[in-house]
């Protein structure tokens, strides 16, 4: 018995040295010994007038074109007036037209999209109680509400759960659960995604995705159930992650990623349009940030490995460039981890 | 005879402190033995080794015939252990305390022995043994081992905190019990005229070894101090009375006195004073109680 | 074996019992107060929207401090003056007396914790579904396995005798408590309960090599 505990012991002391003194080196010592290998890109943007990435150098005080070119400030500013707009408005800079297409800076703030995704936010990543709130889409006000009830996804149906009482509402459970299933949603469900927040100009309910990976869009709207099926891009597209975009200007229904991680946009009338030229992106994996305007977006997608810029035209979603920066180096050292900033689960890896 | 206790070769140390090596001896069944040493001498070290609580760098303790380190528990029940300064568990009444032990001890438990003790404690049933005073608890634990009634007690300095005459009851009665059930003792005191009402043999230590083994009347009766005048004031003992065996810590008083002790019959003693060529007056010779001759076998210092 | 550890620890389990059902007490009444000041969707969409430990979020600390606490009142007195000397001389088997008193202290722990979820249950079954109050249940019960630990990580150390040890002893015990406190995302510790609820068994083990130790004398 003596050795056994002493064996336990031996273990739990191993397993303590292997997560907590990589844990410190790459912690403490990584940023003086490899300070200058492990930053990332800076703050990266298209410009549609340069066809070129601009990022930030010198902590923001210079710009550079991945192109190798180097601009003024000012320069940068007027090559990314969609970004800057506020600047240049200040300074009298800002051109009545932009490639073409007559600007005022309320149309490009009603037009600019921000976008990020977290692979911790995929519902894979994250414990989710699996409850979810369904807003009024047609709000009485004009003001978003929140809902007095909550529904969760049983088995072969939705039902919705009065917040107050705890009660289930079997009305409106059927009502909605009739509505999917005339449709012809397969419960139970595969995926889902929805951002039930008050503080938007407008709500879109949720993305589905069914049991025969069939996708579908969900709100309510005066108190009635919308379900609208969303065509695949063609049989082979299989969708497997779905989310809600919910932008000011309305140009998309939402994004979506195929088996093969391949991303997809769903146009308002429902329409799924790869977006640029076969972008992967693996929301379980990778996190992803959208920056756009009325005319190009820039997707920044961080993987493992790399650090991906793509411009993707916003009028017809095909790629305009790509700049791909891979890591120069990976100084850390490998150990046990617990957490991952990858998802929120606690459980041991070593990597 | 059957010995209870067997110590082979013991050697220990405490880091790099030998404390004793190769030590061994016996105590045979139904005997009482004390352990005498000066302080330091190992004698808790013992009480440690025999009572499984301290693993000897080498050599082996064995208590009825299996070492103690690997003993079979139930074997425990035959053996009374006294840990240094009668520690009991504080937290427990004298109540509490009986029924807890007595479940461990089924058949020989002797409750009656165990609250006849108590009554003359005069405490409270209910008072805990952390509010007593160190006698009372001493009290208590010696109660409880004469409760358990084993065939081997173990006792570490048992007459700590007694008062004389509790001592001395104490003493009494665990002589007759040991010597009507044939019981074994094993114990060590500091107050060595305890030991001599009640011990049958003595073992003295001395720092890493034993001085002797032996029954407490050979040295009773053996043992003596030798003393005389010397002509001449000398300043040191003499080189040749260091140099005899048989005589034990020769030393010089403030006044010219030679004092020394030994197992020697008087007039071997002169003898051998003669043979040194050693001038002094007549010899003198003293019987000794058990504290003066430890004192004439360890030295003073 | 019991019965010296019940005479042992009993009032210090009331003062445990009462100060860790306190707590929860004080948590839910914060709560039923909650509910009543806002209105139960309030709290439902709260409890939704926000992954945090709503409601039980004072509780992080207290089944820890509970194992601990118990295992000082159980093994001080143990290791005062040496009395577990008295313990392992009594006539059973050393591994038995161990377990049985570590047995005695996990299972009052678990009486207590137990008695802690059912009041946590009690009180937010009728005004929460039990996806919400689920997640305020899972997201303490790493707390409260680190309560288990700690009490045999305690255990561990107080029964060693070399203080050069029990320093050590207690940067492990650091470390190994460090994993129950990682995330307070409801939930998120899910798929790691089984091997934290194999960790504490294994630790019911450790306080064996400080009483191997304590029976060879090193200090």
């Amino acid at each position: 018995m003596r050795k056994l505990a002493n064996i336990i012991l031996g273990i739990i002391i191993a397993l303590l040295v292997v997560w907590e003194l990589p844990w410190l080196y790459n912690n403490y010592a990584v940023s003086f010994l490899h300070g200058d290998e492990i930053g990332g890109q800076p703050f990266t943007l298209y410009s549609g007038l340069a066809d070129d990435f601009i990022q930030n150098t010198d902590g923001g005080q210079g710009r550079r074109g991945i192109s190798g070119r180097d601009y003024t400030v000012e320069e940068a500013d007027s090559l990314l007036p969609f970004f800057w707009t506020t600047q240049l408005v200040n300074a009298g800079r800002l051109p009545d037209t932009i490639r073409g297409y007559a600007v005022t800076p309320q149309l490009i703030r009603q037009t600019n999209i921000n976008y990020h995704h977290r692979a911790y936010d995929s519902h894979s990543n994250r414990p989710n109680c699996g409850l979810w709130l369904l807003l009024e889409s047609l709000p009485k006000r004009v003001n978003l509400e929140d809902p007095d009830d909550a529904f969760r996804f049983t088995e072969d149906g939705i039902e919705f759960v009065n917040m107050n009482t705890g009660k289930v509402k079997p009305k409106k459970s059927k009502l909605f659960t009739d509505a999917l299933v005339k449709k012809g949603f397969a419960f139970p469900i595969h995926e889902l995604d929805g951002n039930p927040d008050t503080r938007k100009e407008y709500d879109e309910g949720y993305l589905l995705i069914d049991n025969n990976r069939r996708m579908y869009h969900l709100k309510m709207t005066a108190g009635q159930p919308f379900v609208k099926k969303i065509d695949r891009v063609d049989e082979t597209v299989v969708p497997k992650f779905i989310f809600v975009t919910e932008f000011r200007s309305r140009c998309l229904r939402g994004l979506m990623t195929d088996e093969n991680n391949v991303l997809y946009v769903i146009t308002p009338d429902y329409e799924v349009k790869p977006l640029g030229n076969d972008i992967h992106y693996d929301p379980t994996q990778s996190n992803m940030m959208i920056m756009g305007n009325m005319l190009d977006w820039t997707l920044r997608i961080t993987t493992e490995e790399a650090e991906e810029f793509y411009a993707v035209s916003a009028l017809d979603y095909s790629l305009l460039k790509t700049f791909i920066a891979p890591y120069r180096s990976n100084p850390y050292l490998p150990g046990l981890h617990f957490t991952e900033t990858l998802d929120r689960w606690v459980k041991p890896r070593f990597n | 005879m059957e010995n209870v206790i067997e110590c082979i070769n013991l050697t220990h140390y405490y880091g790099k402190r030998k404390i004793y090596e190769n030590l061994s001896f016996s105590v045979p069944k139904g005997r009482i033995l004390g352990l005498l040493g000066k302080n330091g001498t190992g004698k808790t070290t013992t009480i440690n080794l025999l009572s499984g609580y301290l693993q000897p760098r080498s050599g082996e303790c064995r208590i009825f015939g299996q070492n103690v380190q690997t003993m079979d528990p139930a074997l425990r029940k035959q053996i009374g252990l006294l840990v240094e300064n009668h520690v009991q568990y504080q937290f427990m009444n004298i109540e509490q305390i009986e029924h807890f032990y007595a479940r461990f001890y089924p058949g020989q438990w002797r409750k009656e022995a165990y609250y006849e003790l108590m009554k003359k404690l005069k405490v409270a049933p209910g008072q805990r043994i952390s509010r007593m005073s160190n006698g009372q608890r001493s009290q208590v634990a010696l109660g409880l081992l004469l409760a358990q009634n084993p065939e081997l007690l173990i006792l570490d300095d048992f007459s700590v905190g007694l008062d004389p005459g509790y001592r001395r009851l104490f003493v009494e009665y665990l002589r007759d019990w040991a010597h009507s059930e044939g019981k074994t003792v094993f114990l060590t005191s500091h107050i060595i005229q305890d030991l001599e009402r009640l011990v049958d043999d003595c073992i003295i230590m001395d720092y890493g070894s034993i001085l002797m083994q032996c029954p407490l009347g050979h040295i009773n009766e053996g043992f003596h101090r030798f003393h005389c005048q010397l002509p001449e004031r000398l300043s040191d003992v003499p080189e040749q009375l260091l140099g005899e065996k048989q005589f034990y810590h020769p030393a010089l008083s403030l006044t010219g006195e030679l004092e020394l002790y030994s197992f020697l019959e008087k007039d071997e003693v002169e003898r051998r004073l003669q043979a040194m060529n050693l001038p002094h007056g007549p010899l003198m010779m003293d019987n000794l109680d058990l504290e003066d001759a430890f004192i004439g076998l360890t030295g003073k210092y | 074996m019991f019965y010296k550890e019940w005479i042992k620890t009993r009032w210090a389990l009331l003062l445990i019992l009462i100060v860790t059902c306190g707590y929860v007490g004080y948590e839910l009444l914060n709560f039923l107060r909650a509910i009543g000041a806002m209105g139960g969707a309030h709290i439902w969409i709260a409890m939704i929207m926000k992954d945090e430990p709503m409601f039980v979020r004072h509780l992080q600390f207290i089944p820890l401090m509970a194992g601990v606490a118990l295992a000082c009142v159980q093994f001080f007195p143990e290791m005062y003056h040496k009395c577990l000397k008295l313990t392992l001389h009594l006539p059973c088997s050393h591994l038995r007396m161990m377990f049985e008193m570590l047995g005695f202290g996990l299972a009052s722990l678990l009486v207590c914790f137990g008695l802690n979820y059912l009041i946590l249950w009690l009180g937010m079954r009728p005004s929460l579904a039990p996806e919400l109050y689920g997640k305020m249940l899972l997201v303490a019960l790493p707390w409260y396995l680190a309560g288990l630990a700690a009490y045999l990580l305690s255990a561990w150390i107080i029964l060693e005798g070399s203080w050069a040890r029990r320093i050590f002893n207690l940067v492990v015990m650091f470390l190994c408590l460090k994993v129950f406190y990682l995330s307070s995302f409801p939930g998120a510790y899910v798929p790691f309960l089984p091997c934290l609820i194999v960790f504490v068994l294994a630790c019911i083990l450790l306080p064996w090599i400080s009483i191997d130790r304590f029976k060879k004398g090193i200090e």
